[in-house]
């Protein structure tokens, strides 16, 4: 078996000097150095070569030096630890990891984070998977437009988005001008400064990023699967849950974990519509890192939301997948 | 009264119109076929039976019933699509119950029927596997399963076949044919492959730009096609100008009788190559330009008064004239048409 396979790889051949070496040189002369006209071609060689490696190095260059050294510069810098009046201290203990996992005050922020980034993504799925559903359905001059209706957002900034969220949601913006005016509400609701306020100015920002990821899945759904359906006798809405709904399955839970991560670290926004008072993950590493100073439990405070997000990101992947396994393939 | 009525069914697509006042009549157990190069509006007319496409104008009655007035999921027909549109999420025994699940049949009648559809269909032994993880052949077979088992009034194909390679494509148009044989389903079959056509339909509806051609059994439009178009669509042909007298039609110099009717004036005749054979008198006389083997049979290339004719013989050890011979070509009347020239352009 390994003579025959010896024989037809040239390749191997050099690599792996037995007998057969001998015997296809008797034969085809100087059979390593350049194949004799009648031999095939030799293919690419299986050998382990530095070619691929070094051709990526610019690519692993890049990501070292800007994402793994801050990391784990962050890291370390977690392990430090901080006081008032001698500064970081070049100690590696745990001591930050400890107090911010047991003090309710970091538990009640890391809760609200994930509330809001829970809510958010729920918001997200439910209002972008029908939008691109019903974008994807549009006649050609309605569909383009109202593609850059939804992906216009994108195009102008965060801050400036979010400030124009504060002036609707303020207690005489618009939003509760409208409610008064309509009767729906007897005083103004109070959205700045509270989770409400947060949630839904996160929902605008993020998205068009859930229907660009459910549009490409819809993309690679058959028009015809659908007719196939109907022409079963089932109903359009049955078509939609059980035909439609579990193929773009995967698009929502892409969509879902790009909503989740952006909403689970986002600043400008909570900074922003939640002000001082109502913090968040991200509002907290900025004010350990700026206001108090204290960098350690600032770095300790980012890597455990880096560590929570990818927990609770890999769980929900693994549990959807599973449940919609034969889609995924 | 006949089972499916399709009555000036036209569509427009903005300016185009890809289906143009195309009337038909089908019969019940009937698998009639619709033949056409691709474009010509096949899909369209397909869709707008299965009521995923509304017609510009045009009525379909089903059974005595109008059609057009039910939702396309209130029509009760079977359709297989040319891409299978299998539901990649279900297995297939999954899909093929959907259409009894949205009936409301019983569990247990629904295992006992899709049962009974996948052994028609020769994948009894598949009902758990995913269609992406099945052939092409198989995946076809499972469409067929799943539009069968509704026990549907009228069962539409849209090129079912097209995607399967040659062996796989025999294989399926005997098992078609077997299974239309056995349960006498009403069925219409979309292709664009003539001989496909040929071999499964009771009749065929040959189209062009939206338009029908000739409907005729599939051996009648072989021999007497109603113009040049389906002529040469079905097979090759030779097209001969001539002038057509009451009941005769003169090509160079000879006479033909006509026995359909035609208008009197400038005509055409139409004879397949194999019709044609070599004979002493009464014929058209013309020279052989070549002649090549073909190993079954011989073809020959006449050049005559009326035009270079394609004549081929069988090999069967006859004696056949040789390269810049001579000779005279003749075919009997009755495997000829002959149309207005028109209709031969
Ligand atoms: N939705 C549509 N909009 C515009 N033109 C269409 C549409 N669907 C089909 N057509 C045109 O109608 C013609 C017939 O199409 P079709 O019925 O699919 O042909 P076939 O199935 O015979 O190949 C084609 O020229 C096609 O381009
Ligand atoms: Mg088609």
């Amino acid at each position: 078996m390994k003579g025959k396979m010896t024989v037809t790889s040239p390749a191997h051949v050099a690599s792996n000097k037995t007998t057969v070496v001998g015997a296809e040189q008797a034969k085809g002369g100087t059979r390593g150095a350049k194949p004799s006209p009648a031999s095939p071609p030799i293919r690419p060689s299986r050998q382990w070569s530095w070619i691929p490696y070094l051709l990526s190095l610019p690519g692993i260059a890049v990501c070292a030096a800007f994402l793994l050294v801050p990391l784990a510069a962050t890291a370390l810098l977690s392990l430090n630890s901080f006081s008032f009046y001698g500064g970081i201290a070049d100690v590696w203990k745990l001591d930050n990891y400890i107090d911010t996992l047991t003090d309710s005050y970091f538990h009640e922020i890391f809760l609200r984070t994930f509330r809001i980034a829970a809510l958010v993504t729920l918001s997200c799925a439910a209002l972008g998977t029908p939008q691109a559903y019903i974008l994807r359905r549009m006649g050609a001059p309605w569909r383009s437009l109202c593609l850059l209706i939804v992906l216009g957002p994108l195009l102008i900034s965060v801050v400036s988005r979010t400030l124009g969220w504060a002036l609707l949601l303020g207690p005489t913006g618009l939003v509760n001008q409208g409610l008064l005016a309509l009767g729906l509400v007897s005083q103004p609701v109070e959205f700045m400064y509270t989770e409400t306020g947060v949630v839904i100015a996160l929902v605008h920002v993020l998205v068009p990023f859930m229907v660009l990821s459910v549009w490409a899945s819809l993309q690679r759904l058959d028009p015809q699967v659908e007719n196939a359906a109907l022409s079963l006798g089932a109903s359009p809405t049955t078509v939609l849950r059980r035909i439609v709904f579990p193929q773009i399955m995967p698009g929502i839970l892409s969509g879902s974990i790009i909503v989740f991560a952006l909403a689970a670290s986002a600043f400008a926004t909570p900074a922003i519509i939640g002000g001082r008072r109502l913090k968040v993950a991200a509002t907290l590493t900025y004010d350990e890192f700026l206001n108090t100073l204290n960098w350690p439990l600032g770095a300790a405070v980012a890597m455990l939301l880096l560590v929570a997000n990818i927990v609770i990101i890999v769980g929900c992947n693994r549990l959807v997948e599973r449940r919609y396994k034969q889609v995924f393939e | 009264m006949p089972y499916l009525i399709l009555d000036q069914l036209t569509k427009r697509f903005a300016s185009w119109t890809a289906v143009d006042a195309l009337s038909l009549t089908v019969e019940k157990g009937e698998l009639i076929s619709l033949l056409g190069p691709s474009g010509c509006g096949k899909t369209t007319t397909l869709q707008m039976i299965a009521g995923f496409l509304d017609p510009t104008v045009g009525r379909i009655v089903l059974d005595g019933q109008d059609l057009l007035a039910r939702k396309p999921n209130k029509r009760g027909l079977g359709v297989v699509f040319q891409s299978y549109a299998l539901f990649p999420h279900m297995t297939v025994a999954e899909n093929v119950a959907f259409g009894l699940e949205m009936r409301g049949t019983n569990r247990a009648d629904r295992d006992r029927m899709v049962a009974d559809a996948l052994r028609l269909v020769g994948l009894e032994q598949h009902g758990d596997r995913h269609p992406r993880r099945m052939s092409g052949g198989q995946q076809q077979r499972v469409a067929l399963a799943r539009a069968l088992v509704i026990r549907p009034n009228l069962l539409l194909l849209d090129e079912p076949l097209s995607n399967l390679d040659a062996k796989m494509r025999e294989e399926m148009q005997i098992e078609l044919r077997r299974i239309q044989r056995v349960i006498g389903t009403t069925m219409i079959l979309v292709t664009h492959d003539q001989s496909e056509a040929m071999a499964l339909s009771d009749r065929v509806v040959v189209m062009n730009k939206g338009r029908i051609q000739q409907v005729a059994s599939p051996q009648d439009a072989y021999d007497r096609p109603a113009n040049a178009f389906v002529a040469n669509f079905l097979g090759r042909t030779n097209l001969l100008p001539g002038t057509v007298y009451g009941a005769s039609i003169a090509v160079a110099d000879t006479h033909w009788p006509v026995s359909g009717e035609v208008p009197p004036g400038p005509g055409a005749l139409a004879v397949r190559p194999e019709k044609i054979g070599f004979v002493d008198v009464g014929g058209l006389s013309g020279t052989v330009m070549a002649r090549v083997f073909q190993g079954t049979q011989w073809l020959f290339e006449v050049e005559t008064a009326a035009g270079r004719l394609m004549v081929i013989r069988q090999h069967d050890g006859s004696i056949l004239p040789k390269e810049s011979e001579r000779v005279m070509v003749g075919w009997r009347p009755e495997d000829m048409a002959v149309m207005p020239a028109r209709e031969a352009a």
